[in-house]
């Protein structure tokens, strides 16, 4: 029996089933599906994602060739992801050449304020959609043209389950955690942060004020990533910044 | 809610590959999906039966295969099996594993 369809046929006919190209196929041979009521299963094993993540590999390739360092920037909303950007682009700008990709489902307050430290940046609004997908960045590569030997933040969404699955074609993938949400965080959201290269643990001035145990958070986000990479800083303070300028600097080249 | 989009890709593959087998109506689809994969079933599901009508897809009887998590010990070289996310092998403590199933996201067959 044949173990494409289970037609019964005693393999005198051929299933060519490479989907990377079109192509007619029709049912003309001359058996009977009749052993399963007249029905065929057609074997595809086709990943559902492809089509993104396909682009997410343009999008890569497009990275690797201008030598531009792509870091895809997610947490929840309110983590201070934005204000985290703001500030390394005041800092490091002189240093380095940045670009931003500003993900939000509406207004472009976001891409306002990165604008006002004077680095090229581009909203994307996702409407109704609760991540940036790898199509949604290719288009604002094209708009953005990014220079060679570049640094490119794309903050996505703030959401901390969706972007999760949806490969950007970023180098590396840092999740913000604020030490006003609670320790067990990655617990409570373990595929963004099993998918994350670099924990941020951001908010360290409000410790004083806080129950929030930094070791005991760590501990879980090793848990559920064990090579997971934390720095702790404050971003309105400054206090920790210097530590992540010089991942940033040691990773663009 | 990506379980929305994650629908909509499932109904395009679907559709296209009806399409190519010559027919115009899917009885059956089945979907591998692994439980590490990052998908609410329930809400995939819920997606789907709201995309579905007036497609291909319309009255197929849709199976979701859900394969477990598996990793190796690049450490110890254990091999261990979970149902939620772990850091470290149950055997030796490592940090250092290799997921090798439970990501799956495919559509692994249809019955025209």
């Amino acid at each position: 029996m044949c173990n494409t369809c289970g037609c019964g046929n005693n393999g005198d006919h051929h299933h060519h089933h490479d989907h990377d190209h079109d192509h007619d196929h029709d049912h003309d041979h001359n058996h009977s599906h009749a052993q399963n009521e007249g029905k065929v299963t057609i074997s595809l094993e086709r990943e559902i994602l492809e089509t993104n993540n396909r682009l997410a590999e343009r999008n890569r390739g497009f990275f690797e060739a201008r030598n531009i360092f792509a870091v895809n920037l997610v947490s929840s909303p309110g983590s201070g992801k934005t204000t985290l950007l703001e500030k390394t682009l005041q800092s490091m700008q002189g240093k380095l050449k940045f670009y931003v990709i500003e993900g939000d489902q509406q207004t472009s307050n976001d891409a306002a304020r990165i604008e006002a430290t004077g680095v090229p940046v581009v909203q994307v609004n996702t409407g109704s959609g609760c991540h940036l997908d790898a199509l949604m960045v290719n288009r604002a590569l094209k708009e953005l043209d990014p220079a060679a030997d570049s640094v490119l933040f794309i903050e996505n969404v703030g959401n901390l389950i969706c972007p999760a699955m949806f490969d950007l074609g970023e180098e590396t993938r840092v999740v913000v955690m604020s030490v006003t949400e609670g320790e067990d965080k990655p617990l409570k959201y373990p595929d963004i942060f099993r998918s994350a290269d670099m924990c941020v643990v951001n908010k360290t001035d409000l410790l004083p004020y806080l129950d929030f145990n930094v070791a005991r958070a760590i501990a879980n986000g090793l848990h559920v990533n064990g090579n997971l990479k934390f720095i702790e800083l404050s971003a309105k303070t400054g206090e920790g910044m210097e530590e992540w300028f010089r991942w940033i600097s040691a990773n663009s080249r | 809610m990506h379980e929305l989009t994650v629908a909509g890709n499932i109904i395009a593959i679907v559709t296209s590959e009806t399409r190519v087998a010559g027919a115009v109506r899917v009885s059956e689809v089945c979907l591998e999906i692994g439980r590490l994969a990052g998908i609410e079933y329930e809400s995939l599901e819920f997606a789907l039966t709201a995309l579905k009508p007036a497609t291909v897809m319309s009255d197929a009887l849709i199976v979701i295969e859900k394969p477990g998590g598996k990793a190796g010990c690049r450490a110890c070289g254990k091999t261990i099996f979970f149902d939620s996310f772990m850091g470290a092998c149950d055997s030796c403590g490592s940090a250092d594993l290799e997921i090798t199933g439970g990501n799956e996201l495919r559509v692994k067959s249809i019955t025209i």
